[in-house]
């Protein structure tokens, strides 16, 4: 059996940091079992995007797309990877953590019959017998030793863990594939998707972070003068739980145990306290900063650099100064 | 002098019923009839509903229940809080008592005379004079009592009551029948046969002889045809009075007493608990209709004379909250009983979760009526439902799973105590006191600071303490009120086996919620405990000696009361005596001692946004910045929250302390 | 009309989390259990349907000792009907618990499954989706919002996706995970736990339900995060952004 897939999901004109992560993922599992790794295109874009996962350092690039693969749903995905899996049995079968992949993987996990782990951080060891991998649980409170007894196994990784390739360098080969026919109608049809357009980097991709808490007191007031901070910065925008719950911003925007779980450079946490459930998502980011007019705020014990302060006056004093620096 | 006296007993009377023709006489017996009728229907359908109530408590003693009446339907202590009040409501009382006698020896006189076949019974000569001297005196006073109550809803100060179209239609009816009273006797004076001289003895009648002096010019047929008119008219409003009574706010003329007198004994800081067996047995937990209060329940809400200073000290109500304890009152004596819920647009969750359980209500009315302790039931009732979300419902979780409202860890419970030499029960042999920190000192960051302030004061006194550490878990309290029995029976009775297996003599406390629920509502479960405050443990401790503090500057201050601690426990003067000991003499806000404004966070709304109208601890923190003061001495955990987030709110620089910090900043040597 | 709601048995959520000895296991003594939270939210979605509907039987399920019936008990004192165990001694893989799930299922024949999405204790979040595998039916996860059809034939549901809010449409028999915000759960108390107690729970062996084959997932060991060095405080923004400078953050 060859060793590591990587599953790709091609919906886009680009590769994201998270797929590029996730070769970073196949990259370190292809060196604990002392072979490669092999790239699955997945999607409408597959062949679009197949020379650039060409240059991330696979032996071969796959690309499979159909009708049924025009939308994402997680029937058709999981039903076209164990198709492909079928003909093409890997000791090892990842993707990065991602909604769509939290929801398909273990589906095609059980239609193959074999077992996941979820938002690997590590890689220990691979053999032809055991899988070993570090996760988190308890809330990213504790780390933990999983080890997947199998000859065939899957993992999620968590991109923000894994080494990003860039495109270049070796080239694989391409070979697209051919859908089955008959899949099965999976009984799910796609309605509609409302999700927010922005300027602003997407939160997985970018190296900046401005995060927003309850402290900001909603829209009409703190969260205009973070998101003139994060123009400033090129920054994405975050936010705390209770903030979207409040509806000040929209569920995409929410980081934490539920919601996104990011690690960029910097991190800007502004007005918000730290609960447990926010640190989860955040808490292994390069640099954190965070300003809060509470000196006892929990975010305080992560962060890198304090500033204790209302944020009403610090954060526009901030993004004056750094404007006035070129930004 | 004794010819005269002759001649008068003879003559010195009135013929009663004079100039009433047989048809109005007969008028007036059927309205009578009708009016009693109407009356005891009303009563008898009150009492009805009353009785489809459980039956609950102890039988009240003929003894306290003369007691009781002597104090409160005589005296009518709680009336005169508000002076004005107090002389009005007196006039009108006793001066419809009088009239009423009155009324009562004209028809003895009247019928008794008949039966017997005299001319007159005893309502002649002296007895006569005296009587009818009697009711012009109260007669008056009735009337000047009436002017006091309209005047006082123009102008009445703090306990105004209210001046909706039912209570001025209630006094100008009063006024009526009164006035018609004196101007029917005044004509009767001044049409009476023989002219105002061949009856001087008339002049004891002052206000009828006075109106009918001015009545002298009329022609005689005028004089009776308006007289009879005057007597239609009274006595027609007089009928419609005594058909109303139960049917409006007058009902509390028969229910004010009989509540007064058979009350069941409850105290506001003194829950009456439920047992999951008898939970378990009636299958009912909480009030969802009318039939799940007790019997005494459902008459003390009738009760209620609608005078609203229960409503008027409510600090929900007066920061614009949807909760009024009178309006609930009357909600449920008004609603239609059998199973029609209670709850509803009307009662609804926002209305009973605005309670702080401060007991102002309680303290003030004037009738007894226990308004709290029917909010708790229909509280318990939303939680029976799971009706219970938000915050406030991941603080009960907390304290069922964790043993504290913020659901940290148990075992971190002793942990503010590390390297301060405080010893835990099985270290020390009976000591005098076992220190009760309570979750807030134990886990509460500012909270802490005021429990280490209190070690460091019985270290100095060099007092024998320990605390229980790990054993203790919350006391129940917010469990309780926010109204899950269930929950606060568990930990009560966790800590109350803790308790017993220890061996101290007095329990040391320096939260009042926790001083309340183990002092008051422990015994009921059990547990009997000698519970101090650390306000009255430390004016002990000054008092005797064991205590000395240094002298300093002086500090200008003030005190907010809590709740648990001076309306309901009558703490008052300990913490103010231990402050002036500290070189703060306490300037009173204008709502203070028992009549203290709650900080807002009782009854469970600690854990609870409040997110209506002002918030109560902000109004509170102006009334406290009125004494100008440079502190706010606090004694308790919550009354610290409350009162430091209003002060942060305003951005003001007056310190908040606790009264455990100020006594510690001039232990000796602390000074420097 | 049936409902189906998959729960598991989990630490209190703000429970202090111990490891034992030299990592191999996790110290529990002292520590409370509950109803899984994303669990709960599952179950007062089922209680909501039945509520609005009529005529529909709430059946919670749960794989374990005898135990988690304490949990079983919380959610019929919400409102659930009746409750099924499937007895499990040890400590079975995803997999296994999805295997175990879908006979019950097949027994069951429930018009909807409801489950969390995750389980707060090790968050690996994959026995609804593998349960949908194994049975073949739709599945959506991170909803927020379910509504069914008039005819119970279907069910809309609002899933809060990475981009966004993607609205799907499933044709039931399905698989629905629950997410944070799609409802607010109810609280149980005094009268719903002494109800709950006359509820029946059923017991099943595993023999019963057919081959579950062996654990393949294991947890070996667990660690705590390393320490992270303290950070620094800055007095002023000016200070902030030089030490923004020095770190060349910008």
């Amino acid at each position: 059996m060859a060793d590591t897939l990587i599953i790709i999901q091609a919906m886009g004109n680009e590769l994201s940091k998270s797929n590029l992560a996730a070769a970073g993922f196949g990259r370190e599992a292809a060196a604990a079992s002392g072979g490669a790794f092999d790239i699955l295109l997945l999607g409408p874009s597959a062949s679009g995007l197949s020379a650039a996962a060409a240059g991330l350092g696979g032996g071969t690039v796959f690309t499979m797309s159909s009708t049924e693969l025009e939308v994402y749903t997680a029937e058709a995905f999981a039903a076209a990877a164990a198709a492909f899996l079928a003909d093409h049995p890997y000791r090892l079968v990842a993707a990065a953590t991602s909604s769509a992949t939290k929801e398909y993987f273990p589906r095609l996990a059980a239609l193959l019959d074999v077992p996941m782990a979820s938002d690997v951080l590590k890689v220990e060891s691979v053999d032809p017998q055991k899988v070993i991998l570090t996760r988190a649980v308890f809330v990213g409170n504790l780390l933990a030793t999983v080890e997947l007894e199998a000859p065939q196994a899957l993992a999620t990784c968590r991109s923000s863990e894994f080494e990003p390739q860039t495109p270049g360098g070796e080239t694989s080969t391409v070979e697209p594939v051919e859908m089955p026919a008959g899949l099965a109608s999976s009984g799910k049809t796609f309605v509609g998707i409302e999700a927010a357009s922005s300027d602003r980097p997407d939160l997985k991709e970018a190296d900046i972070i401005v995060s927003v808490g309850r402290g900001t007191r909603g829209p009409d007031e703190g969260i205009p003068l973070c998101e003139r901070l994060a123009d400033v910065l090129g920054a994405a925008l975050g936010a705390t739980r209770a903030v979207v719950d409040a509806g000040w911003l929209a569920n995409e925007f929410q980081i934490g145990q539920t919601g996104k779980i990011v690690a960029p450079e910097v991190y800007v946490a502004i007005g918000l306290s730290g609960s447990i459930q926010h640190l989860a998502g955040m808490r292994t980011s390069k640099t954190i900063v965070a300003i809060n007019k509470d000196p006892e705020a929990p975010i305080f014990e992560v962060a890198d650099l304090g500033l204790v302060a209302d944020l009403f006056d610090a954060v526009p004093e901030l993004t004056a100064a750094l404007e006035s620096r070129g930004g | 002098m004794d010819e005269l006296n002759t001649i008068f007993a003879a003559t010195v009377t009135r013929e009663i019923l004079w100039n009433i023709p047989g048809w109005a006489r007969a008028l007036m017996y059927l309205l009578f009839l009708a009016a009693v009728a109407l009356c005891l229907m009303g009563v008898a359908r009150r009492v009805r509903y009353w009785r489809q109530g459980r039956e609950a408590g102890e039988p009240v003693s003929l003894g306290k229940a003369c007691r009781r009446l002597w104090r409160d339907a005589v005296l009518q202590v709680r009336i005169w809080r508000s002076g004005a009040a107090g002389l009005g409501h007196a006039l009108v009382f006793w001066g419809f008592i009088v009239l009423f006698l009155g009324t009562c020896i004209v028809a003895v006189e009247d019928y008794g005379s008949w039966l017997l076949g005299r001319e007159h019974l005893f309502f002649t000569g002296t007895f006569y004079l005296a009587v009818s001297f009697a009711l012009e005196v109260f007669g008056i006073f009735f009337l000047l009592g009436l002017v006091v109550a309209l005047s006082r809803r123009k102008s009445g100060g703090r306990l105004r009551p209210l001046s909706r179209p039912v209570d001025l239609a209630v006094l100008w009816l009063f006024l009526v029948i009164g006035l018609s009273g004196f101007a029917t006797e005044g004509l009767r004076i001044a049409a009476a046969g023989g002219g105002l001289e061949s009856h001087p003895f008339e002049r004891w009648s002052f206000v009828g002889w006075w109106l009918a002096t001015g009545l002298q010019g009329l022609d005689g047929n005028v004089l009776t045809t308006l007289h009879l008119g005057s007597w239609l008219g009274h006595m027609v409003l007089s009928m419609a009075f005594i058909a109303l009574i139960p049917y409006c706010k007058l009902r509390h003329i028969f229910f004010a007493p009989v509540n007064i007198a058979l009350r069941e004994d409850r105290k506001a800081g003194r829950y009456l608990g439920v047992s999951m067996e008898e939970v378990e047995e009636t299958g009912r937990y909480g009030a969802a209709v009318a039939a799940d209060f007790t019997r005494r329940q459902l008459m003390s809400f009738d009760a209620c004379t609608e005078c609203a200073r229960c409503q008027t000290v409510c600090p929900a109500t007066a920061t614009g909250k949807p909760l009024s304890p009178m309006k609930v009152v009357l909600d449920i004596a008004g609603s239609s009983g059998g199973g029609a819920s209670l709850h509803g647009d009307e009662i609804s969750p926002d209305v009973l979760w605005a309670c702080t359980s401060c007991g102002a209500c309680v303290e003030e009315c004037p009738v007894y009526i226990d308004q709290l302790g029917a909010i708790v039931d229909l509280r318990r009732h939303l939680v029976a439902e799971g009706e219970i979300r938000g915050s406030a419902q991941a603080a009960l979780r907390s304290v069922a799973a964790a043993g504290n409202p913020w659901g940290m860890p148990q075992e971190d419970r002793g942990d503010w105590a590390d390297g301060l030499g405080v010893p835990t029960i099985d270290e020390v042999d009976s000591p005098e006191l076992l220190f009760w920190i309570g979750c807030a000192g134990s886990y509460d960051r500012r909270s802490r600071k005021v429990t280490e302030a209190m070690v460091r004061i019985l270290q100095a006194a060099g007092v024998r303490f320990a605390i229980l550490g790990k054993g203790e878990c919350c006391t129940g309290d917010p469990a309780r009120r926010m109204g899950d029995e269930f929950t606060y029976n568990e930990l009560a009775g966790a800590n109350i086996e803790s308790l017993s297996a220890a061996s101290f003599e007095r329990i040391l406390t320096t939260c009042p919620h926790c001083f309340n629920a183990i002092r008051n509502e422990y015994p009921d479960l059990g547990g009997d405990y000698d519970v101090v405050h650390h306000s009255e443990f430390i004016e002990e401790l000054i008092a005797s000696g064991r205590l000395v503090l240094e002298d300093g500057a002086p500090v200008r201050g003030t005190l907010h009361d809590p709740c648990y601690l001076a309306r309901q426990n009558d703490v008052v003067e300990a913490p103010r005596s231990v402050l002036r000991s500290t070189g703060l003499d306490v300037v009173e806000p204008e709502q203070s001692g028992k009549a203290g404004f709650c900080g807002g966070a009782g009854g469970g709304r600690m854990w609870m946004e409040e997110d209506t109208g002002e918030r109560i601890n902000s109004e509170r923190w102006s009334q406290l910045e009125e004494t100008e003061p440079e502190t706010v001495a606090v004694g308790c955990p919550f009354c610290m929250t409350m009162m430091t987030d209003a002060r942060d709110a305003v951005d003001s620089s007056v310190e908040v302390k606790d009264i455990a910090e100020l006594v510690a900043e001039r232990l000796p040597g602390s000074l420097t | 009309m049936k409902l189906l709601v998959t729960l598991k048995r989990t630490p209190q959520r703000d429970a202090r989390i111990r490891i034992s000895g030299e990592g191999a296991a996790l110290d529990l003594d002292n520590v409370q259990f509950e109803v899984n939270p994303f669990d709960e939210l599952a179950v007062e979605e089922a209680l909501r349907i039945k509520e609005a509907r009529g005529e529909v039987e709430v059946v919670v399920v749960s794989v374990g000792a005898e135990e988690c019936e304490q949990q079983l008990v919380s959610a019929m004192a919400m409102g659930a009907d009746r409750a099924v165990r499937v007895h499990h001694e040890g400590q079975p893989d995803s997999l296994q618990v999805a295997k175990a799930l879908a006979a019950v299922v097949e027994r069951e024949e429930p018009d909807l499954v409801l489950s969390g999405k995750l389980a707060v204790d090790d968050e690996c979040g994959q026995v609804p989706a593998m349960l949908a595998g194994l049975l073949g039916w739709p599945q959506a996860s991170q909803a927020s919002d379910i509504e069914l059809s008039e005819d119970a034939s279907e069910a809309t549901v609002v899933c809060e996706v990475d981009a966004g809010l993607e609205t799907v449409s499933l044709a039931l028999p399905a698989v629905i995970m629950a997410d944070l915000r799609l409802n607010e759960p109810r609280y149980a108390s005094l009268p719903g736990i002494m109800k709950a107690k006359k509820k029946p729970i059923a017991t099943l062996g595993i023999e019963e339900l057919g081959a579950l084959g062996s654990t393949r997932s294991r947890v070996t060991g667990f660690r705590a995060l390393e320490d992270k060095p303290p950070g620094i405080k800055v007095g002023s923004v000016e200070e902030l952004v030089q030490a923004f400078e020095e770190k060349k953050l910008i």
